[in-house]
């Protein structure tokens, strides 16, 4: 099955020159081998008021991810692990799924669909971990519906190695009144393409992304957010801060898209990268789209190297440039890691993060 | 008259297949086409040397190869087909003051502009007005060295080497379908060349010169500045310029040298079935400065996005656009730059308004190579929305491969506060006063950087566009 | 008894179909001060805003009468130029419209003709001499950046400039400094002569000192529950609402 679409495809296209339509095409969802994807080393664990079903629910098609139509049906059709979810009542637990490439299983083609019930509130977190040397695939396509008054968090925590590839496509529709959150930790792999949309489409609907990147090494990292607003009084919140090292490539589109009937509506996008290499390329395609007279829309970006007086102050309190950086990394990462709901993986975010920091160069 | 719309209808279908394998078909050329024959016959018209002939035939090649964009405002108005209308100004093309619409003349009355005036504006004649205008400008800046000339009349001076070395050097043919189509047919134009230390201390203003008959439709704006010099150059007026054919490709390149500084004003207001393609670009070398002051309230669909190249150390540029879209217009405009050189600085603040079913658009690219070590670049726009048929997009982009720099964007939209308009109206003013007023005050950061009369001008049009807005 | 300046009849006025004011009544002759008190959230505010004609709420019913004229169901700029002048608590922010070309234009629209550029400077000048503001303000965007005492200013200076017959100050001086509520007094005294009239909301006796205070109104449970003398501002000031409002009760209302 061939794709001809382009995968994260901007909203609205600009110069072909500046490459941000799209995509690279090196960035492309790989073939399905002849022997198919294989088996997946997946596991799950439910939360009290969460049950698995074993038809995807209708409530959660129809919408498509920011990676596109194309790559959606690709994962859906060619998935090696299905499975879908019902969520009905408040939970204070999380249901964990996770995902594993290992030599046995490199490759996790995996749907996900999350139904939230009418006034229900759920966690989910999405661990995807590999062994360090493999090089693995792991595609996947999260569905969300969140009925009148549902709030859905999904945490989503990608440890990869820097060999492995991900595409990551998120689809939301947010009812009345309903929230969906995301928090979005993108660590690792040499590909990463990921794309979250939302569908405001009733009033009163809200859509959180939190995000943060680190790409280093040869990486790409492509991502493409969008909040599409047509209900009243909706909300969109997107933040990303990244950091990019080495040769990185990273492309973030991130857009807000108020239509006709989105009156009141609200949106606010943000990305603050910290550059720590000469070589990385960062490119950056926030657009605010508005056929709606009575929105509020905002949008902020900025790049840079950290502040060298921050880093002399810190240097003036004993810390030498290696801890200055971590200290400032952490700093820019920790409104998203903190949304984190579970210790232990706080905790392995911020070993990952150490990990990779120690790797990384200084550039005087 | 059938036997057009058959043709037409096989020609469309033909054109579908052009823009993917165009190469193949490039040397299938239909009679409405341009061929090498009209352009070697306007080069002989002109008088060309032998250089541009060849140029403008290259240009024809590329033109008939490049396929037209995949991305920006519709063009399907625009009869690609007929190209040759546009390019050959032929008798039915004279427009009489008679023809003008009427919005453009209740325009020149509602701006207070002359009789004899207004149809000098409307791009007919009164040639010999605007020649006397031209040549008092000529006088005072001639005493400083500077040219200023038709750009045809410079080709013949001893100027002819310095321009065939600038010529289209910075927005090549092969950039876009509508620069090479200007690299074939370029008509008119100006010529500016300011000597090395020379400050130009009053603004020299193309508007003028745009007047004959057909002149403003393909016109060639060179402007040399060298090393030290300083000038402020004009281009357009704020009244509305009628054409009959509905097609504006020019050009303007701007070389700014070593610590010069250029600053280039526009307030366009062509009549609302021009198709406006501009292609401008400048660049500066170490130390230079290029600085745009851009309105753009007319036309049916605009393209305009103006490109600095920060070569040198040190340059730095300065955009501050505003747009103004209206019922049927779709006004796609912003800027570029392109920072080549270590502690470059650009600066872009624009402004969007759209109203009664237009379409206002900021688009922008700021690419900072590797070399541009230190450089800073800020980006704002804001968007005005005036009703909710209207529509308004901002497309910004950010290539970024040096990591020592520091980029910032920002960008906002939003409606007229119903509070503030009560507000004001608590005060005495109507609502369409107040309404116009806010607009008013949203263009004010663009306003202040024009020229007195440019200003004033600016704000009667904001306060034209504005009335009747209500209800 | 001259003829009313204002003449507020039975008004009914809601928010977002929230009944704030029932029942309202309000007579205001030329040359009166009157001050208006009660509790937060009784609609003093309210009563401003409507009279003013803030098209945010609605006028149920009664009416506004205004010079002779029903201003009932007019919009804000018609009844500014019949010379109705509200204060805001919290001044807009225009940006680009700097705060002499803003009077001018207000000026011109009230007094239907434009007002000459010079002769308007130094009115102006004098004016803000008068309320201690930075001639430099002349230039700022309206309210923009500015502090809170300056924006009152600048509604004071507004209130000079536009010679209203109705001026009403809604709270003109909270967040004020002592000596900024001096000079905001200053200003009312400017303003009033006897053919004008002023309804000042207050909880703030300061603001009064050197004005002759004609009536004091107690508004409460949607309309005017007690009209008193200026030795009532002393009383509320000391007591609180809550022993008038127990004696209007007494007296039935």
């Amino acid at each position: 099955m061939n794709t001809t679409e382009l995968l994260n495809a901007l909203p609205v296209t600009t110069w072909n020159h500046l490459r941000v339509n799209g995509a690279p095409k090196e960035a492309n969802l790989p073939e399905r081998p002849e022997s198919g994807w294989g088996e997946t080393n997946t596991a799950y664990e439910l939360s009290d008021g969460v049950r698995c079903t074993a038809v995807l629910p209708q409530e959660c098609t129809g919408e498509y991810s920011g990676l596109g139509k194309e790559a959606d049906l690709r994962i859906h059709t060619e998935a090696n692990f299905s499975r879908f979810f019902l969520a009905e009542g408040v939970s204070e637990g999380i249901t964990y799924l996770r995902e594993k490439l290992d030599a046995q299983h490199p490759n996790a083609v995996t749907h996900t669909a999350i139904h939230a019930k009418s006034g229900s509130k759920v966690t989910f977190v999405q661990i995807i971990q590999s062994d360090p040397e493999v090089e693995g695939l792991s595609a996947s396509l999260t569905q969300i519906a969140a009925e009148p008054g549902a709030d859905v968090t999904l945490v989503q925590l990608q440890l990869l190695s820097g060999k492995s590839k991900r595409y990551n496509g998120v689809s939301v529709k947010v009812a009345r009144d309903a929230r969906v959150k995301i928090v979005r930790a993108e660590l690792g792999g040499n590909i990463v393409v990921t794309g979250a949309r939302a569908m405001l489409g009733k009033t009163a609907g809200a859509f959180d992304l939190s995000a943060i990147y680190y790409g280093d090494g040869d990486s790409i990292l492509d991502f493409n957010d969008v909040a599409v607003h047509t209900g009243r009084d909706t909300h969109s919140e997107m933040h990303t801060a990244g950091v990019l090292a080495d040769r990185c490539r990273k492309t973030l589109r991130g857009t807000i898209d108020f239509r006709r009937g989105a009156v009141h509506a609200v949106g606010h996008e943000s990305e603050d990268v910290l550059l720590f290499s000469p070589e990385v390329r960062h490119r950056a395609a926030p657009l605010i789209l508005c056929t709606e007279e009575n929105v509020e829309g905002q949008h902020a970006a900025s790049a840079g190297r950290l502040d060298e007086n921050v880093l002399y102050y810190l240097a003036s309190r004993g810390l030498d440039p290696q801890q200055a950086m971590r200290l400032m990394v952490d700093a820019r990462f920790a409104p998203v890691v903190d949304q984190i709901p579970d210790k232990v993986l706080r905790d392995l975010v911020r070993a990952s993060l150490e990990r990779r920091l120690e790797h990384a160069q200084i550039l005087g | 008259m059938a036997d057009e719309v058959k043709k037409t209808q096989v020609e469309d279908i033909d054109r579908s297949f052009y823009d993917f394998r165009y190469e193949v078909n490039a040397s299938f050329q239909t009679d409405a086409g341009l061929t090498p024959e009209i352009v070697k016959q306007i080069s002989e018209e002109k008088n060309d040397p032998e250089w541009m002939r060849e140029f403008r035939l290259k240009s024809l090649e590329i033109y008939n190869r490049t396929p037209l964009p995949n991305w920006g405002p519709s063009l399907e108005g625009l009869n690609m087909d007929g190209i040759v209308t546009y390019v050959r100004p032929n008798t039915e093309m004279q427009a009489k003051w008679a023809d003008v619409p009427d919005d453009i003349k209740n325009t020149f009355e509602r701006l207070g502009i002359p009789e004899a005036e207004r149809a000098s504006l409307a791009g007919v004649g009164a040639q010999y007005d605007s020649e006397v205008v031209y040549h008092n400008v000529k006088k005072e800046v001639l005493e400083q060295g500077v040219v200023y000339t038709d750009l045809e009349s410079a080709l013949k001076s001893d100027h002819a080497e310095r321009i065939k070395e600038h010529f289209m050097h910075l927005v090549p043919p092969t950039d876009h379908k509508f620069a090479a189509l200007h690299g074939a047919v370029w008509s008119g134009g100006s010529y500016v060349y300011v000597p090395k230390g020379v400050s130009v201390e009053i603004p020299l203003q193309s508007y003028f010169r745009l007047n004959a008959p057909g002149a403003g439709q393909f016109e060639h704006t060179l402007i040399i500045v060298e090393e030290g010099a300083y000038l402020h150059f004009i281009e357009g007026c704020s009244a509305p310029k009628y054409n009959v054919a509905n097609l504006h490709a020019g050009c303007v390149e701007i070389y700014v040298g070593k610590n010069a500084r250029v600053r280039y004003s526009t307030i366009e207001n062509w009549s609302k079935n021009m198709y406006n393609l501009n292609t401008k670009r400048a660049v500066c070398e170490a130390g230079g400065t290029i600085e745009w002051v851009s309105g753009s309230f007319g036309s049916h669909t605009s393209c305009l996005y103006p490109m600095s190249v920060l070569k040198g150390e040190g340059a730095r540029m300065e955009f501050t656009g505003i747009t103004f879209a209206g019922n049927g217009q779709d006004l796609d405009t912003g800027a570029q730059v392109i920072h080549a050189a270590p502690n470059t600085s650009s600066h872009i603040v624009t402004k969007s308004i759209a109203k009664d079913g237009g379409v206002s658009n900021f688009r922008s690219a700021v690419a900072v190579t590797k070399d541009a070590k230190n450089s800073k670049s800020a980006v704002s726009c804001e968007s005005l929305m005036l009703d909710e048929r209207s529509r308004s997009d901002t497309i910004p982009v950010m290539d970024i491969a040096c990591d020592r720099v520091d980029v910032g964007h920002e960008a906002k939209i939003g409606r007229i506060s119903e509070e503030a308009v009560f507000y004001l109206m608590s005060r005495g003013l109507t609502e369409e006063d107040a309404r116009a007023l806010i607009v008013g005050g949203f263009a004010e950061p663009i306003a202040k950087e024009l020229p007195l009369e440019y200003a004033v001008e600016m704000n009667n049009l904001i306060h034209l566009e504005m009335q009747g807005s209500i209800g | 008894m001259s003829q009313a300046l204002l003449n507020v009849r039975d008004l009914k006025v809601a928010v977002e179909e929230k009944t704030i004011l029932d029942g309202l009544n309000l007579t205001v002759c030329p040359g009166e001060i009157h001050v208006l008190m009660g509790p937060n959230g009784a609609g003093k505010s309210t009563l401003a805003a409507a009279i003013m004609g803030d098209p945010r709420y609605t006028i149920e019913g009664g009416s506004i009468e205004f010079d002779g004229e029903d201003l009932t169901d007019k919009a804000a700029d018609v009844r500014a130029r019949k010379g109705i002048f509200l204060s805001f608590q919290t001044p807009q922010e225009i940006p680009g419209v700097s705060l002499e070309s803003f009077l001018r234009t207000a000026q011109g629209a009230v007094q239907g003709k434009q007002p000459k550029v010079m002769t308007f400077r130094r009115a102006l000048a004098e004016k803000m001499e008068l309320l201690n503001m930075d001639a430099a303000y002349a230039e700022r965007y309206l309210n923009v950046g500015f502090s809170g005492g300056e924006k009152k200013k600048a509604e004071i200076l507004q209130l000079l400039t536009l010679q209203p017959k109705l001026a009403m100050l809604d709270e003109t001086d909270s967040g004020l400094d002592v000596d900024a509520v001096k000079t905001v007094a200053e200003g009312i005294k400017a303003y009033h002569n006897e053919n004008n009239a002023l309804l000042i909301i207050t909880h703030n006796a300061k603001i009064l000192e050197g004005l002759d205070v004609n009536y004091v109104h107690v508004l409460d449970d949607h309309h005017i529950v007690y009209t008193g003398g200026p030795e009532l501002v002393e009383q509320i000031t000391a007591h609180g609402f809550a022993g008038i409002l127990k004696g209007a009760d007494e007296h039935g209302g």
